[in-house]
């Protein structure tokens, strides 16, 4: 069973597809694990960054992409899952000059309105719109989880604000890694989705889980090295367990945003933040080994 | 779109060079000042980030007195503890007050009220509280001056900042 990874953040604008994109080809080359990459964001950054505008076109025009898999799949149409994905994905090599075990399924620009009809198609058997979401979610949940079994780790990089496609993913993750921009607002962000995750009304009731058995972590994403950023990180730290690893603010992790056709090598495409992205996939590697580890011995 | 960096050379390039490796904490004035002249020497033109540069311009024009921009500023080391000493270590003209040196939330949070009243009492000047007051989203009265009172209201203003993320995160 995969591990599932989320990445989320209700604000936008904290870099949430390009923290999911580098984990996602940083296991994928230097941990040799099989890959899935979610695209729950209808932004779709993260498609764009792995396929590119034509290859993410064609996946539209083949029906490859989360909506149409949603919409297929949630009345049990007996479609296959794996259909809906784009296999070896991305624009860097593995070790052996060959694209990684990474796959995509694709973003769609249709997937909140997918979202209301597949509320509108459950509302028919129940009249409480709780409950309609809730089962919605349910089923997304489940949907999402039909990936797990054939994949080492599944990243879902979620849309800002709170979807039910967003909702299912936090549910399902078994850690949700936060990006945040040290300011103001993102201390408020933070602080919300931290409450979500954890289902806590206050932060009072929030500190009362020790910060290493939560599910979530933050990283501190585009990184001055001003007094001002330093400040605010150890604010969010107060109240939220943080990731040793920070992301500084370099041109190199922000023009990783750009796919370009054909294999170049992961220290290629990252340039003079491969130090960084290291440094984030070797704190986050013991994470995700250790519960695999825990799930096979009960398993 | 702003434009995000800035290219510096020459005097403007020195100034920035030095103010930078002065106001990291741990690097003795003397470290700071051949650091500096080295690296002046060294560096033809550099590009910076504009918010990095911002803030170092501030920082300097904070400053009672400016030094000449092509010689070596003197500034002591500027830690979480020696912030308000660093007057009284090198005198008025060589002090560049960090107003972030240390979090008055963080502060408030880990160590209670009375670490906090003792970390503003160790700043003397009314000046760099409405720093600490201004880069730190603390609101206090612009026209206080009085020191006891000042520093009480910015304990009082950290304790509502955190009322105030308290209250947002419910």
């Amino acid at each position: 069973m995969a591990f599932f990874m989320a990445v989320a953040n209700r604000k936008g604008g904290v870099g949430k597809s390009t923290i999911s994109v580098m984990l996602a080809q940083a296991f994928a080359v230097w941990g040799g694990k099989r890959v899935l990459m979610i695209d729950l964001d209808s932004q779709c950054n993260a498609s764009l960054i792995l396929i590119g505008g034509q290859g993410w076109r064609d996946a539209r025009n083949a029906s490859k992409t989360i909506a149409d898999f949603f919409y297929d799949l949630f009345d049990g149409v007996p479609a296959k899952p794996r259909d809906y994905l784009i296999p070896n994905v991305g624009d860097v090599a593995d070790a052996t000059g060959k694209p990684p075990r990474l796959a995509l399924l694709p973003g769609s620009l249709l997937l909140e309105d997918i979202q209301g009809e597949l509320f509108v198609r459950q509302s028919r058997e129940s009249n409480h719109p709780d409950v309609v979401a809730s089962r919605v979610r349910g089923r997304i949940e489940n949907l999402l989880r039909r990936y797990g079994a054939s994949y080492d780790l599944v990243v879902l990089d979620c849309p800002p604000g709170l979807s039910l496609a967003a909702l299912a993913a936090l549910k399902t993750a078994d850690k949700v890694v936060v990006p945040f921009k040290p300011d103001y607002v993102s201390q408020l962000a933070v602080d919300r989705i931290a409450l979500l995750i954890e289902d806590k009304g206050t932060l009072d009731a929030l500190g009362e889980i020790p910060p290493d058995q939560r599910r979530y972590t933050c990283l501190a994403n585009g990184v001055r090295s001003i007094g001002k950023d330093r400040n605010l990180i150890e604010e969010i730290g107060l109240f939220h367990p943080m990731l040793d690893t920070q992301m500084p603010q370099k041109d190199a992790i922000a023009n990783a945003f750009d796919w370009q056709p054909g294999l170049r090598t992961i220290e290629q495409k990252y340039g003079d933040g491969i130090a960084d992205l290291r440094k984030l996939y070797n704190e986050m590697l013991p994470v995700v080994e250790q519960t695999g580890k825990l799930r096979a011995a009960n398993e | 779109m702003a434009r995000t960096t800035k290219q510096l050379s020459g005097a403007g390039k020195d100034k920035f060079l030095r103010g930078l490796i002065a106001s990291e904490p741990g690097i003795s004035s003397e470290a700071a000042s051949a650091l500096g002249e080295t690296m002046c020497e060294a560096i033809a033109d550099v590009r910076v980030r504009r918010d990095a540069w911002e803030e170092r311009r501030q920082a300097t024009a904070a400053r009672p007195a400016t030094p000449a921009i092509d010689k070596p500023v003197p500034v002591p080391p500027v830690t979480t503890s020696a912030t308000a000493s660093t007057a009284e270590a090198a005198g008025p003209d060589a002090t560049v007050f960090d107003p972030f040196a240390f979090s008055a939330l963080a502060v408030l949070t880990k160590k209670g009220r009375a670490a906090l009243v003792e970390q503003f009492g160790k700043i003397d000047a009314a000046d760099h509280l409405h720093a600490i007051a201004a880069a730190q989203h603390l609101t206090v009265d612009a026209g206080l001056k009085d020191l006891a009172q000042l520093r009480e209201a910015l304990v009082k203003a950290t304790e509502a900042r955190l009322a105030e993320r308290r209250a947002a995160a419910s």
